[in-house]
């Protein structure tokens, strides 16, 4: 009883921590008008002059850039051998499919959303936030953005009933660019950070909301390949200081691997935490993060079935027909106090719980 | 309740759709839940927050 009312208070403390963080920006944007005196214009967001140069790249990368450099990258990683021979059967299936997948289907899903749900919802408030600067929307939407996918994210490790959408993405025994969208689908469509993200482009704050997707979608890019951009800042003195800050604000792939391991407790992998995407600052407020400069041995889950790809893809629309698999009919979630307490009971039929080894 | 059925093409077994159960729905609905309070909560906080100051700016 006492590691839930911890775990509640902690939550609490943390939830309570992060209204406070979302605010900022805000507060941000309010004193640099008052102390400047500043009107608020009614034109709409300008770049500074300096970037000017960088939209069109940005917006490139954006459409077919990104893609191209994750193709790219993928190819690097299997030319160096950094998949050895794991990359085989529902492995590749998977992976092939979250990869195209949601480049598919979420657009005109997130197109419907921003382009007619919205309108016909508040069509009053378009662009009623142009007035925000480029610096105070490129904040607030970086904040926005990341914090609520830490949150999201995080509740899928927490929470026993959401663990089972996010499994998918930590099934794999390997690292490498085809992790950063290795995704249950239903797990993938109900991010809410893109909703909130397109919400606020359609209130007006979609030059900055291009910049910081793009940003975001390089660093967890390389959080999760398996090629460490991050090595030479720790085996160089000279560059330890860099190490130092990059480390405690980005996801790193130290970092984001130690997340991916199929351990948790014993010095480098980290399940329990390592929660952010872009930023790791969120894991060093509440606590979560663990900066080892070491790399796991090994990464995945020790439940893992080899699921079949239908299953993690779609879980639980389609199940799991593998014997003693999370995924399988009538597997139950083990109830948050019995989680807590770590008294997992199994009853042999109708229905049993699956093993927690992530929490 | 989806009925079960097998998708069958020239022979070839293709996919067995499996019953989605109440429980299955109840799951994502909780899940709907969940991520529609991570999205409203902040766009609340920054929307609100910024039409505030946008007043008492002007």
């Amino acid at each position: 009883m006492a590691t839930i009312q911890n775990s509640q208070k902690k939550l609490t403390r943390d939830l309570s921590i992060s209204l406070l963080i979302y605010a900022l920006p805000v507060l941000a944007i309010y004193l640099y008008f008052r102390l400047n005196s500043g009107i608020i214009s009614e034109s709409h967001i300008a770049l500074p002059s300096f970037l000017e140069f960088a939209k069109p790249a940005f917006e490139n990368i954006r459409t077919w850039g990104l893609i191209v450099f994750m193709l790219v990258l993928g190819i690097v990683e299997f030319a160096a051998g950094l998949y050895d021979d794991q990359w085989t059967g529902e492995e590749r299936k998977i992976d092939i499919v979250c990869f195209l997948a949601p480049k598919l289907l979420l657009p005109p899903i997130i197109a419907f959303f921003s382009l007619t749900a919205l309108p016909y919802l508040i069509p009053n408030l378009q662009n009623i936030l142009s007035w925000v600067p480029f610096w105070g929307g490129f904040f607030l939407i970086a904040i926005a953005d990341d914090l609520t996918q830490y949150w999201y994210h995080r509740l899928h490790h927490q929470v026993p009933f959401l663990w089972r959408f996010h499994r998918t993405h930590h099934s794999a025994p390997y690292m490498g660019m085809a992790m950063a969208s290795r995704q249950n689908f239903i797990y993938t469509v109900f991010f809410s950070q893109i909703y909130l993200t397109a919400t606020l482009t359609y209130l007006g704050l979609g030059l900055p909301a291009l910049f910081v997707l793009v940003i975001k979608s390089f660093i967890t890019l390389g959080a999760h390949s398996s090629i460490a951009w991050d090595k030479p800042f720790y085996k160089y003195k000279v560059l330890h200081p860099i190490a130092w800050v990059l480390e405690r604000l980005i996801s790193t792939p130290a970092t984001h691997h130690a997340h991916h391991a199929d351990t948790s407790g014993d010095g480098v992998g980290h399940f329990k935490g390592n929660f952010g995407n872009m930023f790791f600052i969120w894991d060093m407020i509440f606590g979560t993060g663990l900066i080892t400069r070491k790399f796991p041995k090994s990464y995945g889950i020790k439940s893992y079935k080899q699921e079949e790809w239908y299953a993690q893809f779609l879980w639980p629309i389609f199940k799991s027909k593998k014997e003693g698999s999370a995924l399988a009919e009538g597997v139950l979630a083990v109830p948050l106090t019995q989680k807590a307490n770590n008294t997992i009971s199994k009853s042999p039929s109708p229905a049993y719980f699956e093993q927690q080894t992530q929490s | 309740m989806i009925q079960v059925f097998y998708l069958n093409i020239k022979g070839l077994n293709l996919i067995h759709f499996t019953d989605m159960k109440r429980v299955d729905f109840e799951i994502i609905g909780k899940k709907i839940i969940v991520g529609t309070i991570l999205f409203l909560v902040p766009l609340v906080i920054l929307v609100g927050g910024l039409t505030l100051i946008n007043q008492l700016l002007k």
